[in-house]
């Protein structure tokens, strides 16, 4: 009678304790593919940004229409990557893939930042000036999209490794998360400058 | 702390503050009691202990209903949200699109912190009477099912002081008290202080800022009702310290895990502790907002210590970065190589030295020693003065002569001659250096009537000469202020009948004013002619949305508009007009160059909008 009793009561605790630790792993990873949509959004306000830079930066610099061909051309591929990753964002190739291509971009932003020292009168002009508090801003918002990205992943990959949650977790297959981090050893490196 | 500790905290202190309350209501009511049975005793009456009088329980019964009464409405404000309540305490809604830099800065700012912070974005609001520096977040307490908006409010003098970083810092401490769950214990906070000081801020109403009279019966009325909210003071404050301090430092570290940024927050508390002579917040409604502001000034006597709302502010530096005095010193050497001291060194990251002052710029060349020996003489140094204005054109100068002796006698016209000729190349190179000692001697020896009646006769002497242009009317017009004359005296000005009531003007409808000033001070500069038009249109931005066109000195009658404009001007708030300065003084330092006709033209603004000690 009580040994029936006390497995019963056993097993409803056990069902509650799996419960918890269940609904707390569907929370993080919840939030963690939350601050991934962020990342995403943040990078399409920089991608919309960018041609307006470009075009404003044109009028100055007709000589250095080379810096500014490849920021488009880096800024179409991030683009075009963006979308495909968040079409299917389970797939890691991909988001390895747009990781990269953002690489690039901040590259070749960067360089474009360096040549526009040279001209005085472009980074006098009004325009110009509010699009770099906006550039600023929004190159905040990525590092910091990406960063609470980084700090959701943490949360949950630490959650879902320790002791009994680990159980829970392969029981219903939680999939470890990714961190958001340039693959290629390549884009890591910081832009060069050359002196003409 | 996990979930469940946390609220169980939280409920243990709202619990912790409905006890402190009551205790506080009681204690009250006892001190009133015991407040009038003393005054009976005075009186010579029989006074029962423990039984309040019939006086008293009738005050008791009015300092308890204005108490709660001023919770309930606080609780109403609290219910309604954070923009309701921040609205409440004078801020208004900072806008998209903004005209001020600063103020889009901000909002980038805040929408970059609730991305790093994964918080839905809070309203943001502006004390923009507030030169104090600043922030708190307000918000209702999270209700079933949809979470309580909140409000992050920001100081003017903040957005002020605070360069980017330093505003992300702030920010981001606020946000971590969202982050950390403070709202709702603070708001209820909020609550209990907003009915037990109630009774002192009606008073503080009744008393005004600067009271004008101390013996006018509403002044006295308002003492007496600040002396009887005193006790509500005192016994919010003594609530208020029961609450953990440990909470800021738990923001200051959320902030900097939000920012990655420690340098920017310890920058931020060090340039609040730079700034000594500003109270946390000069608002009526200090004492309720204390706990939840972003600093609370520095209290140096232990009781305030004791009583104080946040931790020491060098000890929040130090818990940040225990080593940010050296690194700031380090980074100030480096920024500038020249200066041995580092102390001094530090003053570019504390913005209340850097107001930039004219008194390095050159004044130009010593005087010669005949010049300095001759202004020695009282009589000299008038001539001295009319000789400023002579042309170098020998016609227009024999007119200017006989109209001089006209106006007062051949003698002294000789006088004005001799000057001429005795000092011709400081008259044309060196007119600051002359007219500043000329003026001293003549101060010295001369009344104030004598001077005016000098001024005048300058003025009318000019009008009618014809030389009246730019450099003559701002010669004119750093006479007067070196004088120390009022600055309406020019009779010519002021026969317009209607000229007073033109005068004052609104702020926002003064652009053309601002225009026409800016684009003289701007032609002066001597820089090519794009940096001129975008200076222009930069500086113009921050005073009218409207576009001027931009103005030059070689319009006619350009002197009187200069005049009026400077009329108009003059009565503006202090405040305004020493912005006004300050954007002439960048101006003119942007080349690193400062000529003459720009200096002359700069101590003219400052003098005739009376901010001199800028340029002093």
């Amino acid at each position: 009678m009580s040994a029936t009793l006390l497995t019963v009561l056993a097993g409803v605790v056990l069902l509650i304790a799996v419960m918890v630790v269940y609904n707390r792993l569907i929370t993080l990873r919840n939030q963690t593919s939350n601050a991934f949509s962020q990342i995403e959004v943040q990078l399409q306000r920089r991608y919309e940004l960018i041609p307006n830079l470009v075009e404003t930066a044109k009028a100055y610099m007709a000589h250095e229409s080379e810096t500014l061909l490849a920021v488009t051309e880096a800024r179409n591929e991030a683009s075009s990557r963006c979308n495909a990753a968040s079409k299917n964002p389970d797939d890691a190739s991909l988001i390895g893939a747009l990781a990269s291509a953002e690489g690039a971009l901040t590259s070749a932003m960067g360089r474009l930042n360096v040549v526009m020292e040279n001209y005085p009168e472009l980074r006098a002009d009004a325009q110009m000036r509010d699009l770099g508090e906006e550039l600023a801003s929004t190159e905040n918002r990525v590092a910091f999209a990406r960063q609470a990205y980084s700090d959701s992943v943490m949360t949950y990959n630490t959650a879902r490794e320790q002791f009994p949650a680990v159980i829970v977790a392969n029981l219903y297959s939680f999939k470890e998360a990714d961190l958001f981090a340039a693959e290629d050893p390549a884009m890591k490196q910081t832009v060069k400058v050359a002196f003409a | 702390m996990n979930f469940f500790d946390q609220q169980l905290a939280r409920k243990r202190q709202s619990a912790l503050l409905l006890v402190c309350f009551a205790i506080a209501l009681v204690a009250t009511g006892a001190l009133i009691h015991f407040g009038v049975a003393l005054v009976s005793l005075l009186l010579g009456q029989s006074v029962a202990l423990f039984e309040p009088s019939v006086p008293a329980l009738v005050l008791i019964g009015l300092v308890w209903t204005v108490i709660l009464f001023g919770a309930y409405f606080r609780s109403l404000d609290v219910k309604a949200g954070g923009a309701i309540l921040a609205r409440r305490f004078g801020a208004v809604h900072a806008s998209d699109r903004s005209r001020y830099e600063k103020e889009q800065q901000l909002l980038n700012v805040v929408a970059e912190i609730s991305i790093a912070s994964s918080t839905p974005q809070p309203d943001v609001y502006i004390l923009r009477a507030e030169s104090s520096i600043n922030a708190f977040v307000l918000g209702a307490e999270e209700r079933q099912g949809h979470a309580g908006r909140y409000a992050i409010v920001v100081t003017q003098g903040a957005l002020d002081n605070f360069d980017r970083d330093e505003l992300q810092a702030v920010v981001a401490h606020e946000f971590g008290h969202i982050a950390n769950g403070d709202l709702p214990v603070n708001m209820r906070l909020l609550i209990a202080l907003g009915g037990l000081m109630a009774i002192d801020e009606v008073g503080q109403l009744l008393v005004g800022e600067e009271p004008d009279s101390l013996i006018h019966p509403g002044v006295l009325v308002g003492y007496f009702v600040i002396g009887l909210g005193s006790i509500g003071v005192f016994f919010g404050q003594l609530i208020r310290s029961a609450f953990c301090r440990q909470r800021e430092y738990l923001a200051d570290a959320c902030a900097v895990q939000f920012t990655r940024n420690p340098y920017a927050m310890a920058s931020a508390l060090a340039v609040i502790k730079n700034h000594t002579e500003e109270p946390a917040l000069h608002s009526i409604h200090v004492k309720e907002l204390a706990h939840m502001c972003f600093q609370s000034g520095k209290g140096k006597a232990w009781f305030n210590r004791l009583l104080a709302s946040h931790p020491h502010i060098q000890n929040r530096i130090d818990a940040i970065d225990p080593y940010f005095d050296v690194k700031q010193k380090k980074l100030a050497e480096k920024l500038n190589p020249g200066d041995e001291s580092g102390v001094s060194g530090v003053s570019h990251l504390t913005p209340e030295k850097t107001i930039i002052t004219t008194s390095d710029l050159p004044i130009g060349s010593e005087l010669s020693d005949s010049a300095v020996v001759m202004l020695a003489d009282t009589r000299n140094s008038v001539a001295t003065l009319f000789a400023l204005f002579a042309s170098e054109n020998a016609i227009k100068k024999r007119d200017y002569l006989s109209a001089i002796s006209f106006a007062f006698d051949k003698q002294f016209s000789s006088r004005v001659k001799d000057v001429i000729g005795l000092i011709p190349d400081e008259l044309s190179e060196n007119k600051l250096a002359l007219i500043e000692l000329a003026t001293i001697k003549v101060c010295q020896s001369v009344e104030r009537s004598g001077r005016q009646s000098i001024l005048k006769k300058l003025e009318s002497l000019l009008s009618v000469s014809g030389e009246y242009d730019l450099m003559a009317y701002a010669s004119l017009q750093l006479i007067r202020g070196k004088l120390d004359l009022e600055f309406p005296l020019i009779d010519t000005l002021a026969d317009d009948h209607f000229a007073q009531g033109r005068h004052t003007k609104a702020f926002d409808e003064m652009g053309s004013e601002f225009a026409l000033l800016l684009s003289l001070m701007i032609e002066s500069s001597g820089a090519s002619s794009s940096v001129q038009a975008y200076e222009f249109e930069r500086v113009l931005k921050c005073y009218t949305m409207t576009q001027y066109p931009r103005r030059t000195c070689h319009e006619t009658g350009i002197v009187a508009e200069v005049a009026e404009a400077f009329q108009t001007l003059y009565v503006q708030p202090k405040a305004i007009r020493e912005a006004f300065v300050q954007h002439c003084v960048e101006i003119v330092q942007k080349d690193g160059h400062v000529a003459r006709a720009e200096r002359t033209l700069l101590d003219l603004f400052a003098a005739s909008l009376g901010c001199d000690e800028h340029v002093a």
